[in-house]
């Protein structure tokens, strides 16, 4: 795998506030997704990345070189930044080929890249209107054209599913793939683990600015499934789902509740299997079925020991 | 310089809602002028002008200033904009001289558009044929771009630098060019004042103040030109070296 980025002990502090706290990782082609909660260090590390802010102590190399305000950087670079800011009165079309002119494009090649993104990014036939009155979706895909606009090796989208409707997010999903299977490095950023299992196996878990596993989601899914995993079933029936799961030698302890029954099982594969399977036997139905240990703060509490 | 980037700037000074603002500035300005010399009936248009000049454009001029040299980068901080300026393959000096030329440019039509009206109310037509609005122009291409230069040097300094270079604008430049002594070579002011050789005319005390007139000023109009170009270029290049040295980032967003 070629390295396209790599980061050697990288510290940020923000004052006495620390950022990013010894991190140190490799990301290449394909996409990589940057797990973690709310103010983990994802932002900092792809300012990092981005060359916005140097590092306190620690590399950072993109494509081998510094990043910091590095326009050989910046011309294999493409960043969609979180925040929601644009020249609001300015129209899509116009902010995209604003970008490309930054990209040092000239007026024709500009304009042909401008629209061949807008295009790529489902938005040609509305890039005329002022961005002022455009939707969170909109917004996102047009970040996404502008970095695009240069065709870059490296993409950084940090949140870029926020806002964006389910067919949006399929979209935009389908469309990372695309570019991934091109071969471009893709580093997403996201605190939901399950946009993240959508776009990638590949993950850096990033917890209060430390790099706290890296690698393939499978493996931090085992690692999750050797502790007992909760599942909540809202139900009319739970007396009888009651009945038939206790029967189940991988559910490991069951209790009703106000909306039906709460479980733990160890192997939560085999127990989703099961429950179609229970309830076209028995005829029984049920209203919901969730996991409230299926998101990040769970899978932090089992790497950190429940100091999440 | 990128040309693009001067433009797109210059094009965002250039909307319409601003425009208004600045034409109804020159408005207020240009009544003013014509209060004083018509309804007040005071002083021949000649001897007005200077001092009017020196009250009104020469302080239109470094609020434009300070207005517009905020938007060359501090306002893309607070906006959250400048990340689409810094993650481009552009350096960084080109975006900030680019972004500071249109700053300048704004800033002098301002206080040409003020001068002519100012000029117009006074001598009752335009004052194309008279000398003393010549002599005052370059005084105010000069200035845009001192001021300018200076104010965008302080936005990259300090946060919420606009409190400052207004502070900078109508204090500073008001009050020191009447200090005794030597003091009025501290104020860009003062200098401009050297390179449009306006003459001393007598009026009230509190006019002389305003117009800066109440301390001696014995800088010639070489000595002012050469200081204020070597100032605008000093201060255009450490802004420069300080741009692409320290870290701008979105303001509030830091993890």
């Amino acid at each position: 795998m070629s390295i396209r980025v790599s980061l050697k002990g990288v510290s940020r502090w923000y004052g006495e506030v620390i950022g990013l706290n010894d991190v140190t990782c490799e990301i290449g082609p394909g996409v990589t997704a940057l797990l973690g909660m709310n103010g983990a260090g994802k932002s900092t590390m792809m300012r990092l990345i981005t060359g916005q802010i140097r590092p306190t102590t620690g590399e950072i190399l993109v494509v081998g070189e510094e990043p910091f305000a590095n326009p050989n950087v910046y011309r294999k670079l493409g960043y969609c930044p979180e925040i929601d800011s644009f020249y609001e009165h300015r129209t899509g079309r116009e902010f995209v080929y604003f970008c490309a002119r930054m990209a040092e494009f000239d007026h024709a090649e500009a304009t042909k890249r401008t629209e061949d993104s807008l295009v790529a990014v489902g938005m040609a036939d509305r890039a005329g209107k002022p961005i002022l009155g455009y939707s969170k979706g909109m917004r996102q895909r047009i970040k996404l054209a502008q970095a695009m606009i240069h065709d870059p090796e490296i993409i950084l989208l940090d949140e870029p599913l926020n806002g964006l409707d389910p067919v949006g997010r399929r979209d935009y999903i389908d469309l990372l793939h695309r570019l991934a299977e091109t071969g471009k490095t893709i580093v997403v950023s996201s605190h939901i683990l399950f946009e993240v299992e959508q776009m990638t196996r590949s993950i850096l878990l990033l917890h209060r600015g430390r790099l706290l596993a890296s690698g393939d989601l499978t493996s931090i899914r085992e690692l999750m499934d050797r502790y007992p995993h909760r599942v909540r079933i809202a139900t009319p029936h739970a007396r009888e789902w009651a009945r038939e799961l206790a029967t189940l030698p991988y559910v490991v302890e069951l209790a009703f509740t106000r909306e039906g029954l709460e479980l733990k099982t160890g192997e939560p594969d085999q127990f989703y299997s099961a429950v179609p399977e229970i309830a076209r036997q028995h005829g029984l139905s049920l209203d919901s079925m969730r996991s409230p240990d299926n998101n990040l703060e769970s899978i932090f509490k089992y790497l950190v020991g429940g100091d999440a | 310089m990128d040309f693009y980037l001067f433009r797109f700037l210059l094009r965002d000074f250039l909307r319409l809602k601003r425009v208004l603002v600045w034409l109804a500035v020159a408005g207020i300005v240009g009544l003013m002028a014509a209060v004083y010399t018509r309804v007040l009936g005071k002083n021949d248009p000649a001897d007005a002008y200077p001092m009017l000049s020196s009250i009104l454009v020469f302080r239109v001029l470094p609020l434009a200033a300070a207005i517009f040299s905020t938007s060359v980068v501090a306002a893309e901080v607070e906006q959250k904009t400048i990340v689409y300026l810094l993650t481009r393959p552009m350096p960084r000096a080109r975006i900030l001289i680019a972004r500071l030329m249109a700053a300048i440019a704004m800033v002098t039509l301002v206080g040409l558009v003020t001068a002519v009206v100012v000029g117009t109310a006074t001598f009752g037509s335009l004052p194309l044929k008279q000398p003393l609005f010549w002599r005052d122009l370059p005084a105010i291409v000069v200035g845009s771009a001192a001021y300018c230069s200076f104010f965008v040097f302080l936005s990259l300094l300090m946060n919420r630098s606009m409190i400052v270079s207004l502070l900078y604008a109508f204090a500073w430049e008001t009050s020191i060019p009447n200090m005794p002594g030597s003091m009025y070579i501290l104020s860009i002011n003062s200098y401009l004042t050297a390179i449009a050789e306006r003459p001393a005319t007598e009026t009230g005390a509190m006019l002389s103040f305003l117009a800066g007139s109440m301390g001696v000023n014995t800088l010639s109009a070489s000595t002012a030109w050469m200081v204020m170009i070597v100032t605008t270029l000093v201060l255009i290049g450490i802004s420069t070296v300080w741009f692409t040295r320290f870290e701008y980032t979105p303001r509030e967003d830091a993890e």
